[in-house]
């Protein structure tokens, strides 16, 4: 690592000694340069990103110029956690190793904040210029994450539309929202459920249900046992994606006590790749949802029409 | 010195013990629901969440610690009796690490999906493995640093392909999960896993139950018991058998707990007069009711958390188990 830094410095110094020969040219062929291409390329505009967090991948795709992307994450690729998985296939991806991106020369590297700090520490060391990005936890988080990122890529009006587009959807989906608020329940394997200050807790309040691990005090992801779950009686069960092979982790969703609950309560999959990662693409979660809710409705509708008699034990509960 | 107390006697405390901790074992838990609610709730036909809570979740977690804690006790006190030495345990012996390493390889491989009863038969063909091996590795002698020596090396060789097979699966949660296969825990656990697995155990306890005779003729020396009669091929058979089918069945739905089969009948042996056959039913009772105990302390301790049994039993049961070493060492010549 350190060699290669020591043969890119001697480089520099060599490409720098040739410049100074060449002064007087290299600044009058820059002036003209200047004058021909200022209103269409502006110097400090980052040329060659690489993001390291499938969060500012995304963003990065919805933001730059394909050729200004110089390599994204290996989970951009991955269907199960990426939104955007298929365009992400036409990039180069890295395993977020110091080694391999700082051989990509990029002038701009983008992070999530749980990213190794020693990568980002030897990056810094390096001096690439690195942009720390914390995942959004709010819809408020999704509009600061992307004007953020619009300024360091000089598209703040990409940016700034975009957040136009997903206000005008989500304004769209609350202005039907019903007076009954639906008690519902994210699930997800190792029994964690998500509580208050929580990117999944706004997206179950914007489609018009209350969420029972924020109104048991839980805050932030965290563990909800299975007793707790039974005794709140959920009328939605909100599951995350199926990991496919066998664990331990996911026995839980096989318990007789979480089949009895599901079968007096609805049960919902949303993709959890529209969760990990707040974009504009989080109103399909926020939309999956409101379908969810409506089903609920429209169930209880058609037991209240079969069996008038059942109203008045429910609304006792 | 202090008398024994009369044998019937003991057996009823410890009865008595297990009963209590039993019923606390049901009133424990996250959901607070009142004590009479609780029982209540225990035998109501009706399907309410209270109900479901009491005979879905906590009546099997409070059945299988029974159970488990009654197989470690029994199995430990039955291989000291037949190896005539202090330190053989079930997790000692690699017997729990390779009960893992068989349920491991169900789980994982998603063969139990497809047919439940393999968890605990491959858990149980993984026990008896170890029994065989560590025989075969410390030979017939059993003393005490053979034997021991054989079950670190069955042990350590069971864990590491316990932690090759979760690291392979493509499962992103499986390669943390060695912590529950290491260290035990009953959470979450359903009916299903009481009838996947008290079956075996039972069938287990009435292989032990049978050689408590032969046990206390072995006392006298293995020709002394030849002499008297017993089948040692047999007797070695039934322990074999017996040991292998109930702590497979408890390690494939609570993974390994381990110290219980060593401390329970250490502590009990003075207060049964040292007859090998006594110290069985004893130890069951015993071990029952330190690993319902422990359940409770669990939950007590850190109720959101799901520390592991294995956590409380090593912190008794280690301490304790250097001390034996040291009274060993004391005992040599």
């Amino acid at each position: 690592m350190a060699s290669l830094a020591e043969q890119r410095l001697k480089l520099d110094t060599k490409k720098e000694q040739h410049l100074v020969r060449h002064l007087p040219i290299v600044l009058s062929i820059a002036a003209l340069a200047l004058l021909a291409v200022v209103p269409t390329v502006s110097a400090d505009k980052p040329q060659r990103i690489v993001s390291l967090n499938l969060c500012t991948d995304q963003l990065l795709m919805m933001l730059a110029e394909p050729q200004r992307i110089a390599a994204l994450s290996y989970l951009a690729q991955d269907e199960g956690s990426s939104v955007m998985y298929e365009e992400a296939r036409k990039f180069r991806v890295t395993h977020a190793q110091a080694e391999e991106i700082f051989v990509l020369e990029p002038d701009l590297v983008l992070v999530g904040t749980f990213n190794a700090a020693s990568t980002v520490a030897i990056l810094k060391r390096l001096g690439k210029r690195v942009e720390q990005f914390s995942p959004a936890q709010s819809f408020a988080d999704i509009r600061v994450n992307l004007q953020r990122l619009g300024d360091l890529l000089g598209e703040r009006e990409k940016a700034d539309a975009l957040i136009r587009e997903f206000d005008l959807e989500l304004e769209r989906v609350r202005r039907e929202q019903l007076t009954r608020k639906p008690r519902a329940a994210f699930y997800y394997s190792n029994n964690y459920t998500a509580g208050d200050a929580t990117l999944a807790n706004e997206i179950l309040q914007a489609s018009g249900m209350r969420n029972i691990g924020a109104e048991l005090g839980l805050s932030q992801t965290t563990k909800l046992p299975l007793e707790l779950l039974v005794m709140a009686n959920p009328e939605l069960i909100i599951r995350d994606r199926d990991f496919g092979p066998p664990a331990r982790a996911q026995e839980v969703f096989e318990h007789p006590a979480l089949a009895f609950l599901q079968g007096r309560s609805n049960q919902t999959q949303v993709a959890d790749k529209f969760m990990i990662c707040g974009a504009p693409f989080t109103i399909n979660a926020v939309k999956r949802l409101v379908a969810a809710r409506k089903q609920i409705e429209r169930a209880k509708a058609a037991q209240l029409e079969a069996n008038p008699q059942t109203d008045v034990v429910a609304a006792a509960q | 010195m202090t008398t024994t107390p009369s044998y019937p006697l003991l057996i009823s405390w410890l009865a008595t013990l297990v009963v209590l901790l039993f019923i606390a074992s049901l009133l424990v838990g996250p959901a607070g629901i009142g004590i009479w609610t609780s029982l209540a709730a225990l035998f109501s036909g009706e399907e309410d969440v209270a109900s479901i809570v009491m005979q879905e979740i906590r009546l099997p977690r409070a059945i299988l610690g029974a159970a488990i804690g009654a197989t470690l006790g029994l199995s430990g006190a039955a291989l000291q009796g037949y190896l005539r030495n202090p330190l053989a345990e079930p997790g000692l012996l690699g017997i729990s690490a390779t009960a893992s390493l068989g349920a491991v390889i169900a789980i994982y491989t998603g063969l139990s999906a497809a047919f439940p009863l393999a968890l605990p038969l491959m858990a149980l063909t993984g026990a008896v493995i170890a029994v065989f091996l560590v025989r075969l590795l410390a030979g017939g002698s059993a003393a005490t640093i053979t034997l021991i020596l054989a079950g670190v090396a069955v042990t350590s060789f069971a864990g590491a392909l316990t932690s090759l097979v979760l690291n392979l699966s493509p499962n992103p949660f499986a390669a943390v999960e060695i912590v529950f296969w290491m260290l035990g825990s009953l959470k979450d656990r359903s009916m299903t896993h009481v009838w996947l697995s008290v079956p075996f155990m039972l069938i287990g306890w009435a292989m032990l139950a049978q050689v408590g005779r032969a046990l206390d003729a072995l006392t006298l020396g293995e020709a002394a018991a030849a002499s008297l009669g017993f089948r040692l091929a047999g007797v070695q058979t039934l322990v074999v058998l017996g040991t292998a089918s109930s702590v497979g069945a408890a390690t494939a739905v609570a993974g390994s707990i381990g110290f219980v089969g060593l401390i329970v009948p250490h502590v009990l042996r003075p207060l049964v007069g040292a007859h090998p056959s006594r110290l069985l039913a004893a130890s069951a009772l015993g071990g029952a009711a330190v690993v319902l105990a422990a359940d409770i302390a669990v939950r007590v301790i850190a109720p959101e958390r799901d520390l592991k049994l294995g956590v409380l039993t090593a912190l008794v049961g280690a301490p304790f188990f250097l001390w034996l070493i040291f009274q060993t060492r004391r005992e040599l010549p």
